[in-house]
C-alpha cells in the first residue's frame, strides 16, 4: 500500500451526475420521450414521472401488471440523471411495490400531491386496496392482514437533490370496527381453513411490513456482514438460525444494495428501537441486529421481500399507520450508494479511495472491484473503479481490509502487501472521521491466450471455448464455494463436474461468433477445451498461461455425426428483456449459434424480442435463424411460449397483451391471434409444465393419469390458487406443443418414484424403492411431464413434444441444453433453404425429437416421426440414435400407446453408446402410438453444466414459510422429494408414430378431451328461480 | 362465488366461533344484474356491518309502528341494500316494477341479511344502463343474459363475474329484437315491501 495525494484520489474519482441546480418535480407522462430508457424500462405514456437533478423514477398508472407482478401502480424504473434522454437511460430496477406479508398494493388511483414547482419536495401517491401477490398463500394473507377492511397507500417523495427517494407507506382501518393484527387469533386459524397446517392453533404469528424490490436480473445483490454477494444462500443459511415464529425466518440486514453497469440501487430505514427486527430482537440474537435491521426472508430471480416494520396489534376504526423506507439510487457499485445511505443516516464518516494499476505495466484498472472487509472479515462495501482505475468511498471510522477482484478474471486478484510481497489476503486500513484514507493497489498480472477455431470444412464457426482447470483433490465432494470461489466476495461461480471422481472446474467460458478469441485470464494449468453443440465432437489440449504470459492454438473441430434435415432450435431463451437475466442480446445470440444451434426462438419473460438485428449486426446470418417469440409469464399460472410473433415498435415492451388474472384459453388466444405474425397461425408451447408455482400442469392440479384437472384437498387446497382463472372449468388444452426437458430438470421428466436407498428420517412405514410416490389421494406426488404427455396423447391430443434451455445466462446455464431437432427435409437445413413457415409446419407436424444431445431417428416402414401409417400385427419399429462421444447413451426405451407402456428396454452395448441401431417389434392389435426414449449416465460436463446449487425460483417462498410452519405434507417441503441438484446427463425423446390398425382413422384408446372447446362452467341460475326458492324468513 | 370470497367467509366464520375476539365485519352487498328481453330484474343481496350497524337495523325495525317484527326488519334491511344503489339507462333513473324481499340470518348468527328482488322495464330501444352505488367498498356487482341477445358483449364486462363498484358499472343493451316491442309495466307484486328509504 502506497500513499497518495488526496486531491489526486477525488479527482480520478468523481462524479460525472447532477450538474444541474437542485430541483424535484413530478409530471404525468405525455411522451415517449419524457420516459427513462434502459434494459428493463417499461414506463410508458400515462404513467408518472418523478424526477430531481439527480435522479429519475417511474411509476406506473393504476391497471393491470405489465411485466412483473399483477398490478399496476408501482415504481417501475429508476435511473441516474443522464443527458441523452430515454435513449441513453439505464433503468435495471425491475418493479418496486410495498409488500404487507404477501399483499401488495392493488391501485385505484396514482396521482401527483405535489409537482414540486414551489422548489420543494415533489410527490406522487398510489392509493389503492390490498390483494393476494401470490394467491397460493392467499389463506395467510387473509387471515394475518384482511386486507378487504384496509386502504393502502403508498407515496414517493423526491427532494431536490437527493439520491433517494423516500417513500410513505400507509395503511388505514376503512371498517367500522378495530382491526387487529394478526387479524386472526391463532386458535382461529383452524377454522378459516389453515387447518390443514399442524400445530397452527398454538403459533403466534406476525405481520411484517416493508418493501418488495424486483431489482432485476442484471443486479447482483449485496448485503453487509456474512452475505455480501452471496444473499440468496446466506438467506438459506439464516433458517438454520431461525428461533420460530412470531419472528418470520430470515436474514437480518442493515442495507440492501445491489450492484450492476452503470446503475445500483439500494433499500434502508432509519433507525428504530422497535422496527420489526428489534421487536423480536431476542429470536434473532444469533444475527446482527442494528437500529437499522430489516429481514429478509426469501429472494429469487431478482425478487425479494424487504420487511422493516410491523402495525399497532390493533388499528381501530378510522385510524392509520404509517412506515418510512427509502430507495437509493447509486452509479453501479454498492460504494455509491453506501454513500447516499451515510447521508441520509447521518453517520460520521472518512474517506476511503485509491488507484488500482497492473504490477507490471503500472496501466489502470477499469471496472475491478474494491471489497471492503470489516474487522470480521464480512464484505461492508464494494467500490468499482473507473476508467482510470481511480475509485473512492465513504466509510464509518475504523478498521477495515480491501480485497481486489479483478474485472475480467472475476476472481481475487494477488496485490502487493504491506511486506512488498503479492498476497491474495485482505490489506488492512484505518478510516478515521473527517480524514481522507488512500491506497494505491498494484495488482497481479494476468495472462492472456488466443485461440482460432475452425470446423471440418474450415470455415471460422462459432463455437465455445472453455479453460478447464482441476482443484486439489482433497476438496472432493466439498462445496465448491468454499474453497473454489467466493460468491461473498462477487467472484464468478466456476462450474464443476458434481461428481467425486472429477476435480475439473470452469476456469472461464466464451462463446464466440467466429472462433476466434484473444481473452485475459488467471495464470494457471488448464485444458482448453472447445466445442460446438452435440453434433462435434470436444477438442481439449493443455495449456499453461504464466502471468503476463501468453498462449496460443489453432484447432480444427471433428463432426461427431450428420443430421441430414433436422436443423437444432431452442425454443426458450431468455436475454436482458427478461427481468431475471441480465444477458444482452449480442451474448445470447452469439452463444446459441456457438452452442450449434440453428435456430434460436426469442422468448423473454412478458417482452417480445425480435433477435433479427442482433442476428445481422454480429454477421450471423449464415449460421443462425431467429424467430421473434414470448414467453407470457403469470405469476402463478405458469409460463407459455408463443411463436412467430410481430414486434409492435410502439410498445416499450415489444407488444402490448394482458397476462394477469386471465384464463389460460384468453392467454392462448393471446399468442394464437392477437400477437401472432400469421394470426391462426402461431406456436403456443407450454414451458415447464410441471415446474412447481411455475408450471401450467403443476398449478391447476392435472391429474397425469387422464391428463385432467382436479380440485386438490387438504394442506394443498390451502396452498393452492383461488382465483375463477383457475377453476378446473377453465383449464384450456388449446396448446400446440409443451416442454417434456427444460433445461436440466430431468426431476419433472418423469413421476418421481422412490429412492433406492429411500431419505433417512422418514416415518414408518418405510416406502419401498422404485414404487411411485402418492399422496393421501392417492395420485403421485410429483406427476412427471412425459407420463401427462402420454396421457394427452392416449386422449387424442397431440401437443408435440419440445425439449428447450430456458436459458437465462451462459455458464452453468447454456443455451441449446435442451433443445428441438426438427425435422425440414433433407437438404433444408442449411441456411437460406428453409423459412420460418418450415419450422412451424415441422414442429405442427411433430417431427421433432426433444433432446440434450443425442439424436433419435426412429421409423416405421420408412415413416418418421409425425406421421400416422397403417399397420397391424407385428410392426417393426427401426431405431438409431447418433450421440457424441462425450454424451453417449446406455439404455433406450420404446412406449407404446394406451398406458405409455414399456415395450422395449434395452440396454445400449458400450461401444455403441455414440451410434447405435435396433428393431424392436409391436403387436399391434388396436390404434396406438410409439415413442422412443434414450438416456445415459455419462456426464455432460464441461458441456453441459451440472445443477451444482439448488435451483432459484417462487418455491423459496413457500420453503421460508415450511421453517416455521410445519408444511412436511406439502410436496415441495417434504424429505421425500426428487433430487433438483445432479450432473447433466444424456437424454432424448422422440414424438409418436400413430398407429392405425384398421385402416379407418386413428381413434384414440382412451375418451378423447376436446382441444378447442374447455367445458363450461353451468350457467349461473335465473335471479326470479334464485329468489323464489327462498323462504320469506329464514331461519 | 370465488374462493377468495370463500376464504372471507371461512375467516368469517372462524370469527362467529369466538365472538369475544371482538371483531368487526363490514357490509356486504352483492348486485345481480339480469338482463331480460324486456326487463331488468336486479338481485340484490345484503348484510350490515357486524356489531353497532347490525344493532341499530334492529332499533330501526324495532321502531316501526304496525308491523311485526320480521316485516319490520325486512323493509329496514331492504332500504338499507338498495338505498346506495342507482340504476340509470341513458343518464336516466329506471323506474321500479316490483319489489320483494326475503330476509334471514347469516350461518353463525352474527347479523341479519335480506334477498332483494327488484324489476325494472327495459324500453325497446335499450340503451346503456350505468349502475352506481354511493357504498363502493361494500358492494360487488355481475350481470347475466337473458335477453335474447340484447347485450353487446364485446363491450360488457365478464358475465358472471364479480366486479367492484369502485367505477360505475356499465351495460350497452340493444334493440329488442323478435315480433312484438316490450309494453311498458306497471306491474307490482302483491309480496312487495314498502318503497325503501333512507
Amino acid at each position: 500500500m502506497r500513499s497518495l495525494a488526496l486531491a489526486v484520489l477525488v479527482a480520478s474519482a468523481a462524479a460525472c451526475t447532477g450538474s444541474a441546480p437542485p430541483h424535484a418535480r413530478a409530471q404525468r407522462i405525455g411522451a415517449l420521450e419524457e420516459t427513462i430508457g434502459g434494459p428493463h424500462a417499461i414506463g410508458r405514456v400515462g404513467d408518472f414521472l418523478l424526477e430531481n437533478d439527480q435522479i429519475r423514477l417511474v411509476i406506473a398508472d393504476k391497471g393491470p401488471g405489465r411485466a412483473n407482478l399483477p398490478f399496476g401502480g408501482s415504481l417501475v424504473d429508476a435511473d441516474l440523471v443522464r443527458p441523452g434522454g430515454p435513449t441513453d437511460g439505464n433503468d435495471q430496477l425491475a418493479e418496486l411495490l410495498p409488500g404487507f406479508l404477501f399483499v401488495g398494493l392493488d391501485p385505484t388511483d396514482v396521482k401527483i400531491i405535489s409537482d414540486g414547482a414551489d422548489g420543494g419536495v415533489a410527490e406522487v401517491d398510489v392509493i389503492g386496496n390490498g390483494n393476494d401477490l401470490l394467491q397460493m398463500i392467499g389463506l395467510l394473507d387473509s387471515a394475518l392482514v384482511f386486507p378487504s377492511d384496509l386502504e393502502l397507500t403508498q407515496a414517493y417523495r423526491l427532494h431536490p437533490g437527493d439520491r433517494y427517494v423516500e417513500i410513505v407507506t400507509t395503511i388505514v382501518n376503512k371498517s367500522t370496527g378495530a382491526h387487529p393484527f394478526p387479524f386472526l387469533d391463532p386458535s382461529q386459524l383452524g377454522a378459516a381453513g389453515l387447518g390443514s397446517i399442524p400445530a397452527i392453533a398454538s403459533l403466534q404469528l406476525s405481520v411484517p411490513m416493508g418493501q418488495l424490490p424486483l431489482l432485476g436480473g442484471e443486479q447482483d445483490l449485496f448485503a453487509p456482514g456474512v452475505a455480501g454477494f452471496n444473499v440468496h444462500f446466506a438467506i438459506s443459511d439464516s433458517y438454520a438460525l431461525a428461533k420460530g415464529f412470531p419472528a418470520f425466518p430470515g436474514m437480518v440486514v442493515d442495507f440492501l444494495a445491489s450492484r450492476g453497469k452503470g446503475v445500483s440501487y439500494g433499500i434502508t430505514v432509519q433507525p428504530s428501537d422497535t422496527n420489526y427486527v428489534n421487536h423480536y430482537a431476542s429470536l434473532y440474537a444469533n444475527q446482527t441486529v442494528t437500529p437499522y435491521s430489516m429481514v429478509i426472508p426469501f429472494t429469487y430471480a431478482g425478487v425479494s421481500a424487504v420487511y422493516m416494520n410491523e402495525p399497532p396489534a390493533q388499528l381501530n376504526a378510522g385510524e392509520q399507520y404509517s412506515y418510512t423506507s427509502y430507495f437509493v439510487i447509486g452509479k453501479g457499485d454498492v460504494g455509491s450508494v453506501l454513500d447516499t445511505i451515510y447521508g441520509l443516516r447521518g453517520t460520521q464518516t472518512g474517506t476511503f479511495g485509491g488507484q488500482v494499476i497492473d504490477s507490471t505495466t503500472s496501466g489502470p484498472s477499469a471496472h475491478a472491484n474494491v471489497l471492503v472487509l470489516d474487522a470480521n472479515g464480512n464484505p461492508v462495501d464494494q467500490l468499482e473503479t473507473d476508467a482510470g482505475g481511480g475509485f473512492l468511498g465513504r466509510l464509518a471510522p475504523g478498521a477495515y481490509a480491501y480485497q481486489l477482484v479483478d474485472a475480467a478474471t472475476q476472481a481475487v486478484t494477488a496485490t502487493i502487501g504491506p511486506d512488498g510481497q503479492p498476497t491474495r489476503d485482505p490489506v488492512p486500513f484505518t478510516v478515521a472521521a473527517g480524514a481522507p484514507t488512500g491506497v494505491l493497489v498494484e495488482a497481479s498480472t494476468p495472462g492472456t491466450i488466443a485461440v482460432a477455431v475452425v470446423d471440418e470444412t474450415g470455415r471460422h464457426a462459432p463455437c465455445k471455448i472453455m479453460l478447464v482447470g482441476h482443484f486439489d483433490p482433497v476438496h472432493a465432494g466439498a462445496d465448491p464455494r468454499t474453497f473454489l470461489y467466493s460468491d461473498r466476495l462477487g467472484e464468478r461461480r466456476r462450474t464443476t463436474a458434481f461428481d467425486l471422481s472429477s476435480t475439473e472446474f470452469v476456469e472461464n467460458a466464451w462463446w464466440t461468433k467466429d472462433g476466434r478469441l484473444s481473452a485475459t485470464v488467471r495464470p494457471g494449468a488448464y485444458d482448453l477445451v472447445v466445442s460446438r453443440g452435440p453434433e462435434y465432437e470436444l477438442h481439449s489440449e493443455p495449456v499453461v498461461i504464466t502471468a503476463g504470459g501468453f498462449a496460443e492454438s489453432e484447432i480444427q473441430l471433428e463432426r461427431a455425426f450428420a443430421t441430414d434435415g433436422w436443423l437444432a432450435g431452442d425454443f426458450h431463451l431468455h436475454a436482458a428483456p427478461s427481468t431475471d437475466s441480465g444477458l444482452p442480446l449480442d451474448q445470447r445470440v452469439i452463444s446459441a449459434a456457438a452452442e450449434g444451434l440453428d435456430v434460436a426462438t426469442a422468448t423473454d419473460h412478458n417482452f417480445v424480442t425480435d433477435y433479427a438485428p442482433t442476428i445481422a449486426a454480429n454477421a450471423l446470418d449464415t449460421w443462425l435463424f431467429g424467430i421473434t417469440g414470448l414467453e407470457l409469464t403469470t405469476f402463478e399460472m405458469g409460463h407459455f411460449i408463443g411463436f412467430p410473433l410481430k414486434v409492435d415498435p410502439g410498445s416499450t415492451r415489444g407488444g402490448e397483451f394482458v397476462w394477469a388474472g386471465q384464463p389460460p384459453k384468453k392467454l392462448f388466444d393471446e399468442l394464437h391471434n392477437d400477437l401472432a405474425l400469421e394470426p391462426g397461425n402461431a406456436i403456443v408451447d407450454v414451458a415447464h409444465p410441471r415446474q412447481q408455482v411455475l408450471g401450467y400442469f403443476a398449478q391447476f392440479f392435472i391429474d397425469a393419469a387422464n391428463a385432467k384437472p382436479y380440485t386438490p384437498t387438504g394442506i394443498l387446497g390451502v396452498f393452492a390458487p383461488y382465483g375463477d382463472e383457475f377453476r378446473p372449468e377453465n383449464f384450456s388444452y388449446d396448446f400446440d406443443a409443451l416442454e417434456v426437458i427444460t433445461n436440466n430438470h430431468f426431476e419433472d421428466i418423469h413421476t418421481f418414484r422412490v429412492p433406492d436407498p429411500p431419505p433417512a428420517g422418514l416415518p414408518d412405514p418405510q416406502p419401498i424403492p422404485g414404487t411411485i410416490v402418492v399422496g393421501s389421494d392417492g395420485r403421485p406426488t410429483f406427476p412427471g411431464v412425459v407420463e401427462t404427455w402420454f396421457a394427452l396423447l392416449d386422449r387424442g391430443l397431440r401437443p408435440t413434444a419440445m425439449g428447450a434451455s430456458d436459458s437465462h445466462h451462459l455458464l452453468g446455464d447454456e443455451p441449446g441444453y435442451a433443445r428441438t431437432m426438427v425435422y425440414v427435409g433433407a437438404g433444408k437445413d442449411k441456411p437460406g433453404q428453409f423459412s420460418r413457415g418450415d419450422i412451424v409446419d415441422a414442429i405442427k407436424a411433430h417431427r421433432t425429437v426433444a433432446t440434450n444431445a443425442p439424436l433419435i431417428e426412429m421409423t416405421i416402414a420408412g415413416h418418421m416421426v409425425g406421421d400416422t401409417i397403417t399397420a397391424r400385427g407385428d410392426v417393426a419399429v427401426d431405431i438409431h440414435v447418433h450421440a457424441p462421444s462425450w454424451a453417449q447413451v446406455d439404455h433406450v426405451k420404446v412406449y407404446q400407446g394406451n398406458g405409455g407402456a414399456v415395450v422395449a428396454d434395452l440396454v445400449v452395448p458400450a461401444t455403441s453408446g455414440t451410434d447405435y441401431t435396433t428393431t424392436v417389434t409391436l403387436h399391434v392389435t388396436a390404434d396406438t402410438w410409439v415413442v422412443t426414449e434414450a438416456t445415459g449416465t455419462q456426464n455432460m460436463f464441461p458441456v453441459n453444466s451440472a445443477v451444482e446449487l439448488p435451483p432459484l425460483d417462487a418455491t423459496v417462498i413457500i420453503q421460508a414459510l415450511s421453517i416455521g410452519l410445519d408444511l412436511s405434507t406439502l410436496p415441495i417441503a417434504s424429505k421425500l422429494k426428487p433430487q433438483r441438484q445432479h450432473a447433466a446427463t444424456p437424454y432424448a425423446i422422440t414424438n409418436p408414430i400413430w398407429i392405425d390398425a384398421n385402416g379407418d382413422g386413428w381413434t384414440p384408446p382412451q375418451t378423447p378431451l376436446d382441444r378447442r372447446a374447455p367445458a363450461k362452467r353451468a350457467p349461473a341460475p335465473d335471479v326470479r328461480d334464485a329468489f323464489a326458492s327462498l323462504p320469506a324468513v329464514s331461519p | 362465488m370465488t374462493r377468495r370470497v370463500l376464504v372471507a367467509a371461512a375467516v368469517a366464520g372462524a370469527l362467529a366461533g369466538s365472538p369475544a375476539w371482538g371483531h368487526t365485519f363490514p357490509p356486504v352487498r352483492t348486485v345481480v344484474l339480469q338482463v331480460e328481453r324486456c326487463e331488468l330484474a336486479v338481485l340484490v343481496g345484503y348484510r350490515p356491518g357486524t356489531g353497532e350497524p347490525t344493532d341499530r337495523v334492529f332499533a330501526r325495525s324495532a321502531a316501526r309502528p304496525g308491523q311485526t317484527p320480521a316485516d319490520g326488519l325486512r323493509d329496514v334491511l331492504a332500504a338499507d341494500a338498495l338505498h346506495p344503489i342507482a340504476l340509470t339507462l341513458d343518464g336516466k333513473a329506471l323506474v321500479r316494477t316490483s319489489i320483494q324481499a326475503k330476509i334471514g340470518i347469516e350461518p353463525g348468527g352474527m347479523r341479519p341479511m335480506v334477498i332483494v328482488l327488484v324489476t325494472y322495464a327495459l324500453p325497446t330501444l335499450g340503451g346503456s344502463v350505468v349502475v352506481t352505488s354511493q357504498d363502493p367498498r361494500s358492494t360487488r356487482v355481475s350481470w347475466q343474459d337473458r335477453s335474447h341477445s340484447r347485450v353487446s358483449i364485446p363491450d360488457a364486462p365478464p358475465q358472471d363475474e364479480w366486479a367492484p363498484a369502485a367505477a360505475p358499472f356499465l351495460l350497452t343493451v340493444g334493440v329488442t329484437k323478435g315480433e312484438s316491442a316490450c309494453a311498458t309495466s306497471t306491474s307490482s307484486s302483491p309480496r312487495s315491501v314498502s318503497p325503501p328509504h333512507s
